[in-house]
């Protein structure tokens, strides 16, 4: 081998060394980091607002604003991240049990943290207890998923509309996201009408990548602990 | 004939050198000639001097090789300390790659997803949106978040760099309505004053980026509008007010009791439609 050649893939190999990693892990993610358990799930939804009236007020601060569900093997997260806040869920299941539940306000200058049992998860989302799942024929395709349309009818008579895949199943997302513990399926479209407005929650993209660790971190010293207090009344 | 071997060829390359007495004798020759005073023979000597002839071939030839050992001698010198500067090179780069990265075992507890640590000057948060007022009275608009000062956690993986249109935007306690609240007038950023259909896209990390609506840019343009005399004008005043009220109300809402969750969309479309 000529002096030549040994110097052209020298520099061959030195320039690869920064792209080290890289090329076999999602490029958005750090490079040389992969989550031990398999089967991460990131599927982000965008917020949208609906509405005759051009100005929605309040509402625009959330228009626009994404909701990012994350699991990774028994934990799971799901953020808001929108012009007026930045607030997170937190949960961990042990054998399909809910083990740990902290809600995080990672925005603002009052940053807090609250530690919820289940108990008082199940009556944080009180609402959707008793609620009717009705499956219809329609169908639609979101994200090259073939989605079908569900009815959640809520006491009082409040309807939500999802649609939904059962491509993609995790027992974690009944707990997350407790407006679906009936849908046989991860929900990739929903949306809710009240006083002819809409708001609307789209899946824009869905990644099974390894997820880092520290995505299911829950936020320490710095984020002050803030008692729950157990919603006086029922929805 | 004219098909005969090249036998004139053979002839050609042929050579007889002269008998040794004739070499004698032109020595002789020249030697009377540098002592005479023949001028005529000077001058032949002269015309000699000015005559050239080709080395032979395989001279050139040896003489170029010679020469181009030593130059390939020296190509190897360099490409070898080439190779070697490379490969330091490429170390170093793959040795800060991994530095920069660190183990999830080894992150504390301070190392938060999502958080940017808070310059020790600049917007807090929990400042009303509509600004203070300086001596001459002009409603000082905030001061802008100190850039230098916001850093991200570079040990946090899932790091909230905020951005818009590949440029960093300084974000105060993750707070972005206030940090759209807090540019100095006039140096507002071209995203906030020029007109456009588009929503703005504000990255926040490798998950997630938003989007401003046309409606909220309007707004927040409107909080810098200025009178003719330097001063906000009164729609700035308002727009600031306004947005002041919406951050009181969602705090109220959502933080102040645990009757609603702003990850619920029935809980979230119930506030902001009421």
């Amino acid at each position: 081998m000529s002096i030549y050649r040994i110097f052209y893939i020298t520099a061959a190999l030195a320039l690869m060394a920064p792209f080290n990693g890289r090329l076999t892990a999602n490029p958005a993610m750090p490079p040389m980091v992969f989550s031990v358990v398999g089967n991460d799930l990131t599927v982000s939804y965008s917020i949208g607002i609906l509405s005759k009236r051009s100005n929605t007020g309040i509402a625009e601060t959330y228009n626009g604003g994404v909701k990012t569900l994350f699991i990774g093997g028994r934990q799971g997260r799901l953020r808001l991240v929108s012009l007026m806040r930045i607030q997170s869920v937190f949960i961990s299941t042990d054998q399909d049990r809910l083990q740990k539940i902290t809600i995080v306000k990672e925005s603002g200058k009052n940053k807090y943290k609250s530690s919820l049992t289940e108990q008082e998860w199940t009556d944080y989302n009180k609402k959707y207890q008793g609620a009717s799942y009705k499956l219809t024929d329609d169908t639609t395709h979101v994200l090259n998923y073939p989605c079908r349309k569900a009815l959640i009818t809520l006491k009082g008579g409040r309807t939500l509309t999802a649609w939904f895949t059962t491509a993609i199943q995790n027992v974690l997302f009944a707990n997350l996201e407790p407006a679906f513990s009936g849908i046989p399926g991860l929900v990739l479209k929903y949306e809710y009408t009240l006083r002819r407005k809409t708001i609307s929650y789209t899946a824009t993209s869905i990644s099974h990548n390894p997820l880092a660790p520290d995505v299911f971190t829950v936020p320490g010293a710095d984020f002050p602990m803030k008692k729950f207090i157990t919603p006086g009344n029922a929805h | 004939m004219t098909n005969r071997p090249g036998i004139w060829s053979h002839l050609k390359d042929h050579e007889t050198f002269p008998p040794q007495e004739v070499f004698d004798r032109i020595q002789a020759v020249l030697k009377r000639a540098d002592q005479s005073s023949d001028q005529g023979l000077k001058e032949d000597m002269e015309r000699l001097g000015e005559h050239e002839i080709q080395p032979p071939a395989f001279l050139r030839k040896a003489i170029e090789e010679r020469i181009g050992h030593r130059r390939n001698f020296l190509y190897r010198y360099i490409t070898a300390a080439a190779c070697l500067l490379l490969v330091v090179a490429g170390f170093i780069v793959y040795r800060l790659n991994n530095t920069r990265m660190q183990p999830a075992a080894t992150m504390t507890k301070k190392e938060l997803p999502g958080r940017v640590v808070p310059g020790t000057s600049g917007i807090q948060s929990g400042e009303p949106i509509s600004g203070k007022k300086d001596s001459a009275g002009n409603l000082a608009l905030a001061a802008g978040a100190d850039t230098a000062n916001l850093t991200i956690s570079g040990k946090s993986r899932l790091r909230s760099v905020f951005s818009i249109e590949g440029q960093p935007f300084p974000v105060a306690d993750n707070d972005l309505l206030a940090s759209f609240a807090s540019f100095t007038w006039p140096n507002l950023p071209g995203y906030l004053t020029r007109s456009s259909d588009k929503p703005l896209k504000i990255h926040v990390d490798q998950y997630t980026s938003i989007f401003i609506s046309k409606n909220m840019q309007d707004m927040m343009k409107e909080m810098y509008g200025v009178n003719s005399n330097g001063k906000p004008a009164r729609k700035a005043r308002k727009a600031r007010e306004k947005l002041d009220k919406w951050k009181k109300s969602d705090q109220r809402h959502f933080d102040d009791s645990n009757e609603a969750n702003p990850l619920d969309p029935v809980d979230l479309a119930e506030f902001i439609f009421k």
